[in-house]
């Protein structure tokens, strides 16, 4: 399973949940510190910036060792074959490394370990497409079965978006063989699919055993409310057909069934949008808004009421008055929907990186003579590196 | 948050009884903000209208006239500085605090439209005629003045972005060296002076104490620029390459003390990338003769370099972070 120390991932929760009251000041330094140290993280994990530079550089030393086995295996191994194998044993050695360097270095997402897991795979996946005569399906398939390891044994969840998308392959590849009924149940079955695995993963995102996997679990579950949408999305739909398999159809024309396309089309955006605020899930709603956009887009791709910059004009007007007189009826919280500027551990997450760089760039700068190594206050260090980590 | 978690943190005794108040009360009040959401409709709102109004003008251009588009443009750009001359905090040679969200936007749309109506002057009424230097030069001073009286870091940014276009206008018409392909020489040389120029700066901001908090972005700038032309230097003069070593190194040097005294990671990493570009790129120029054993050891070179860069990485982390 998992390949890394459950409880020093747990430690890291710890320390990030106080790192949040802290930020939120609903606990003081003092006690933030005092749990600090007693569940201190022994995990290595750097700066986001030294982490881009370890990735580049471990990028640079694998292929730079590659190309020196493959010159001093060049005479050797003369054939395909040979190139085939040499490339799988170097795809384990790299698989090695990275085992090694997460469990005796302790390095989490360091940089290192993500230039190895993402190297490993590559290695695999390209050696087997270049040197074996594999059918999309069975790629798919190989796709999914390697991300779906590397999601159980590593967490990743970029991984487990490859998962995600190799399952959907695999089920394309194994309907589109069956003819005309084939095609015709495709968007259904991948409809259906989607939505089961939104609800799996609701069933068992908060469970505690697979806390571990929680950020894998948020990117299957936006990842399937987007597919959900887009497999019957009404463009998507009529112009895959035609690319796909040769439908021909002329322009103006409509799909069989068009009519239930054109009503998913209109329906799940609203949908989406209404079940976020009434189950106040913040994920859903800005896949909802940015659906409702993708839907505005497929009707003005087959009825142009107007010229574009009419629309836009009008669309723009409309879009200030409505926001505007949200904020003004949200002045007071409604329905426990507010306007006031979040300050949430959901936010926390997905503006990490960018509360990182701004903290980086606006930081305050020490000016030389003023005393160093006089640290005042002992307040929180430049916003994003309260928690220490960084 | 967990309750869960500072409950069992409270059970430790490492936060205090009003603490687990505070949080639990915090937790149960908890409100659903779409704080960000509207704002980013609001702002699409904004962006849809004067992209449509745009595109309507520009297609009635005939209807409206070039001066009535110049006069709004005029307008547009004189309201925004009114408004934030009105507004703003009185002048200080230290940080000052902008007096509310829409002030920094406000005045960043005044100096993009004020951009906008010296560029409509110049295409329309050919204004500054072929003194293109002029035609940058005027909205640069301007650009750094409003950075210094409304301070404001991305006024400071356009305004560094224009020097740089002044300076690349102001070598060029040279044109002697063109034909002796010195033309990117030039601008290699013009960006080590532009460089070295706004480290000036920045060592001003700094000692002098005007604006000390403008030091990151003009150190920001001049180190990339000035590696950017260093390592140019040496693809560009590939006799010479060995001797733009010398600058390298010195850059690196500085720009090392500079990342330890300010603790910046990002500075640190980029003075190791470009460094390694450059390093690396001389190495291999050294090395690469039509002959297998020094490509052998080429690649031992990457992957012992590569090793020592890694090591080097988490040493720096581990100095920064104690600072």
């Amino acid at each position: 399973m998992i390949v890394y120390n459950d409880n020093s991932l747990d430690r890291l929760i710890i320390n990030e949940e106080a790192g949040i009251a802290l930020r939120k000041q609903l606990i003081s330094k003092n006690e933030y510190d005092t749990i600090a140290a007693a569940y201190a993280v022994e995990l290595y994990r750097p700066n986001i910036f030294i982490r881009i530079g370890l990735f580049l550089v471990t990028v640079v030393i694998v292929l730079m060792s590659f190309g020196l086995l493959v010159l001093v295996a060049a005479d050797a191994l003369d054939s395909n074959n040979g190139f085939f194998v040499i490339c799988l044993i170097f795809a384990f050695f790299i698989y090695v490394a990275l085992e090694w360097i997460i469990q005796s270095k302790r390095h989490y997402r360091s940089g290192v370990d993500d230039a190895l897991l993402w190297l490993t795979l590559g290695f695999i996946i390209s050696a087997v497409n270049l040197f074996t005569g594999i059918t999309p399906l069975q790629q798919s398939l190989l796709i999914f079965i390697l991300s779906l390891a590397a999601t159980i044994r590593f967490a990743n969840s970029v991984m487990s978006s490859v998962m995600f998308f190799s399952f959907i392959a695999i089920i394309f590849y194994s309907i589109t063989p069956y003819g005309n009924i084939g095609k015709h149940i495709l968007p259904f079955v991948l409809m259906s699919i989607s939505v089961i695995i939104y609800f799996i993963v609701q069933i068992y995102k908060n469970k505690n055993a697979i806390r571990h996997y929680r950020y894998c679990l948020k990117m299957l579950e936006f990842l399937s409310l987007i597919t959900t949408y887009t497999v019957v999305n009404y463009f998507a739909v009529r112009e895959l057909s035609n690319l796909l398999f040769d439908l021909y159809l002329p322009v103006g024309a409509s799909i069989p069934g068009g009519w239930f396309f054109w009503l998913t089309t209109v329906l799940i955006p609203p949908l989406y949008i209404f079940g976020a605020l009434k189950t106040k899930d913040s994920l859903m709603l800005r896949t909802g808004l940015f659906l409702l956009a993708a839907t505005i887009f497929t009707i003005r791709y087959y009825y142009s009421v107007a010229p574009v910059e009419v629309v836009m004009t009008a669309g723009g007007l409309i879009l200030i008055v409505a926001t505007y007189f949200v904020i003004k009826y949200l002045r007071t919280p409604k329905y426990g929907i507010t306007d006031k500027e979040p300050e949430d551990e959901d936010m926390q997450d997905s503006l990490q990186l960018e509360s990182i760089v701004i903290s980086e760039t606006f930081q305050k700068i020490p000016i030389p003579g003023a005393g160093e190594g006089f640290n005042f206050g002992g307040g929180s260090s430049g916003g994003g590196g309260a928690s220490g980590e960084y | 948050m967990n309750i869960a978690i500072f409950e069992q943190f409270h059970k430790e005794g490492l936060i205090s009884d009003q603490s687990l108040e505070r949080i639990k009360k915090t937790e149960s009040e908890k409100l659903f903000s779409i704080h960000w959401e509207l704002r980013t409709l609001l702002y699409l709102g904004v962006l849809l209208l004067t992209g449509g109004l745009g595109i309507l003008i520009y297609k009635n251009i005939d209807t409206i006239g070039h001066q009535v588009i110049l006069a709004l443009i005029a307008l547009l750009c004189a309201g925004c500085f009114f408004y934030c001359e009105r507004n703003k905090p009185p002048f200080s040679f230290e940080k000052v605090k902008s007096p509310n969200v829409y002030f920094d936007y406000i005045l960043l749309l005044g100096c993009l439209t004020l951009l906008t109506f010296i560029t409509y002057l110049q295409v329309q009424y050919n204004i500054f005629g072929d003194r293109y230097g002029l035609a940058t030069f005027i909205p640069m001073i301007i650009l750094f003045y409003c950075a210094y009286y409304f301070d404001h870091l991305g006024v400071l940014s356009m305004a560094v972005a224009n020097l740089a276009a002044w300076m690349g206008i102001a070598v060029t018409p040279l044109k002697i060296f063109k034909a002796n392909n010195f033309a990117d020489a030039q601008i290699i040389f013009a960006g080590l002076l532009l460089g070295g120029l706004l480290v000036l700066m920045a060592r001003f901001s700094i000692t002098k104490k005007i604006k000390s908090h403008f030091c990151f972005t003009y150190l920001n700038f001049s180190m990339n620029i000035l590696f950017i032309s260093c390592i140019a230097g040496m693809f560009h003069f590939d006799s010479f390459y060995l001797l733009w070593l010398v600058p390298l190194i010195a850059l690196v040097y500085y720009f090392y003390r500079q990342a330890i005294a300010i603790s910046s990671f990002y500075f640190m990493l980029m003075l190791t990338l470009y460094a390694y570009v450059g390093i690396s790129y001389v190495v291999t120029q050294l090395l690469l003769f039509d002959n297998i054993g020094t490509t052998y050891l080429a690649l031992m070179y990457f992957i012992a370099s590569g090793i020592y860069v890694i090591l080097f990485l988490i040493r720096m982390n581990k100095k920064l972070k104690k600072q």
